[in-house]
């Protein structure tokens, strides 16, 4: 076996934090291995991981996406309110999924044409969607959600959807050609631009994604809580960038991958679970996630000056 | 720079980089003033400038902070912290005000310093280093204060809180001062300069002798120490330490810079602009609550501001630029 390559994987530090974390829980907490909390613990890595997929591709192109969380709120109040309007459940999901197409479709028309930096254009829409959910709805949760959307946001469906959507991502990533554009964007976009591809078509179209993943990903939260609302997700933008962090993705882009943050999803909801577990209050979740995004960091520092990349 | 001097050539005067902000300002302002006539008094202007208090001093930090080229999202959680600290050296250590202040002070400004040495020593990405100071600073004031809030102020941190002086709270005067010094350290220090050629270009002032590494450090500790201070006029403000105190408030920060005209790239800043940015802030929540509208009226108004004053300032430099 060649060591020396398998030091270069980059999700390696990801999955083995995640083993290590997974093989102590079973032995040492009996509550964690119950079907219950594993059920559990696999619905919310489902739910937290289809926000990540669409964030991790946006990093990977050097960008940032802080309105995934508000579009995940406004497409499930959008899905939600439709359906309880009596539009058949069939329908619910795509209307989702293209409303949340559509939002990061105009974040990324705002970043590629304008030329707004993605923070500030995110950081607006975040305001914006929010706003206008709350506004829309009253403040008032929708409760009638169809069964059938319930089923699907149930139990172990979503870590199985997340898993499909993992895949689907990954082999995008690494057997076609829009996929090695999104790495090479992220790596020089000018020199990309230079040859001969259409940079901004390729940021929209990221843009587009991560959206869609966010609305799908809200519709699946209202209906695992059977209540959609407007402050649904509420702060999920820093959980999402903290995954894909975690999961070896290199913040101003170029290097990483779908696989990497989907680790870093399971790596979040994994160790909330345990200290929900051993009985510590929700709000000290804050400083263990605090201490594995600068582990993470520190992990890409190592990775970084060991590949001698010169940084002044 | 090389835009502003070539402007000075020719007919055509050079607007300044807080035109975006100042143009958005006014016309909010005169819609304002036209809609609700009985506002128009000192009284209104007190309640804006007070309101406006904890983000001006957390936005003058910022302003630094962003010239920089880097990001500061911990600032509302260190300030929640820092007013938990106040509350619990106060009313549980029975301290004296003249020593929990300035502890207070030095706890903020240590979260500062932490995040300062992570990014310029580490090479921490900004908003990775201070992703982490959020969560761990929120949660250190909820692990502190087991929760709950602390009420049983001394009677001189609220007596500040409600203050005034000249007929103009205290709290303003205070953010007032903050502001202006921030900025006279911003365009007439060594510091301010060094913050500004760090920001304009790393490897280019790293090379003519500006520290940056203490630079860059001590601008964060800046920012903590902003936040300290806004969290001892939240917390007189409010009589009581709450744990999640502060939330949102480094997302209002960055815009009321970001809406001066303060570029999120670094290297040009502009405390003006801040001020101006911050004004829009509280005409614009003093608008809505007129209005009688939800809060959430704020947050679609400034989204709309937000990309407004950009959209203007971009308009500015192609005109620099043409001339």
């Amino acid at each position: 076996m060649n060591f020396s390559k398998l030091k270069s994987v980059r999700e390696l530090p990801a999955l083995g934090l995640l083993l290590v974390s997974c093989l102590w829980l079973i032995f040492a907490l009996p509550s964690f291995r119950t079907a219950v909390n594993l059920g559990q613990v696999a619905q919310q890595a489902g739910l937290l991981g289809l926000l990540v997929c669409g964030e991790s591709l946006v990093i990977i192109t050097g960008g940032i996406d802080l309105s995934v969380g508000a579009t995940a709120a406004l497409c499930s109040c959008l899905a939600a309110s439709r359906m309880q309007a009596g539009w058949p459940w069939l329908i619910g999901i795509p209307l989702a999924i293209v409303a949340g197409g559509a939002v990061g479709y105009v974040n990324g028309v705002l970043i590629t044409v304008r030329k707004l930096p993605p923070i500030l254009t995110t950081l607006a829409m975040l305001l914006f969607l929010r706003a206008v959910t709350n506004i829309a709805t009253a403040s008032v949760p929708y409760n009638h959600i169809p069964e059938p959307i319930k089923a699907i946001a149930a139990g172990i469906w979503p870590f199985v959807t997340f898993l499909l959507l993992t895949a689907g991502l990954a082999v995008m990533m690494s057997q076609m050609k829009i996929g090695r554009r999104i790495v090479a964007v992220g790596a020089s976009e000018s020199s990309v631009r230079l040859s001969g591809v259409n940079t901004q078509a390729v940021l929209r179209l990221v843009y587009l994604l991560c959206g869609a993943c966010a609305g799908l990903a809200g519709l699946l939260m209202g209906a695992a809580s059977n209540s959609a609302q407007a402050n649904l997700a509420d702060g999920y933008e820093l959980d999402v960038i903290s995954a894909v962090v975690i999961g070896g993705v290199r913040l101003s882009g170029g290097e990483g991958s779908i696989i990497g943050a989907a680790l870093g999803a399971l790596i979040i909801v994994v160790m909330r679970n345990a200290l929900f577990l051993y009985g510590l209050p929700t709000e000290q979740y804050g400083l263990v996630i605090g201490a594995i995004i600068l582990i993470a960091a520190f992990a890409e520092q190592a990775r970084r000056s060991r590949d001698r990349v010169a940084t002044v | 720079m090389s835009s502003s001097a070539a402007v000075g050539q020719s007919k055509r005067r050079a607007m300044p980089a807080e035109t975006g902000v100042f143009v958005v300002l006014s016309v909010l302002c005169l819609a304002f003033a036209i809609r609700f006539p009985e506002a128009r008094n000192g009284a209104t202007v007190s309640v804006i400038l007070t309101n406006l208090a904890e983000i001006s001093i957390i936005a003058a930090g910022m302003t630094l902070v962003i010239a920089t080229g880097g990001i500061d999202v911990s600032v509302g959680s260190i300030a929640g912290l820092c007013g938990i600290v106040l509350g619990k050296l106060t009313v549980e250590k029975h301290m004296g005000l003249l020593i929990a202040l300035p502890l207070t002070l030095v706890i903020g400004s240590a979260c500062g310093w932490v995040n300062g040495t992570l990014i310029s020593r580490y090479k921490l990405p900004p908003i990775i280093a201070t992703l982490a100071m959020f969560s761990a600073a929120r949660a250190g004031a909820y692990v502190l204060s087991n929760g709950n809030s602390i009420s049983g102020l001394p009677d001189s941190l609220t007596n500040f809180g409600y203050g005034s002086a000249l007929g103009v709270p205290t709290v303003a005067w205070l953010a007032g001062a903050v502001l202006v010094t921030m900025g006279i350290l911003l365009k007439y220090s060594k510091f301010g300069r060094s913050i500004l050629s760090l920001g304009g270009n790393r490897e280019a002032s790293f090379l003519s002798g500006v520290p940056i590494g203490k630079v860059e450090t001590r601008v964060y500790v800046f920012s903590g120490l902003c936040a300290a201070i806004a969290a001892v006029v939240m917390t007189a403000r409010g009589a009581t330490a709450v744990p999640d105190a502060g939330k949102y408030l480094e997302l209002r920060a960055i815009t009321a810079v970001v809406v001066g005209g303060t570029p999120v790239i670094g290297g040009r800043a502009t405390m003006i602009g801040t001020m101006l940015g911050l004004v829009t802030i509280g005409v614009v929540q003093q608008g809505v609550v007129s209005f009688g509208k939800d809060v959430m009226w704020e947050m679609l108004v400034m989204a709309v501001v937000l990309l407004a004053a950009v959209e203007v300032d971009r308009w500015r430099l192609r005109r620099a630029l043409a001339a």
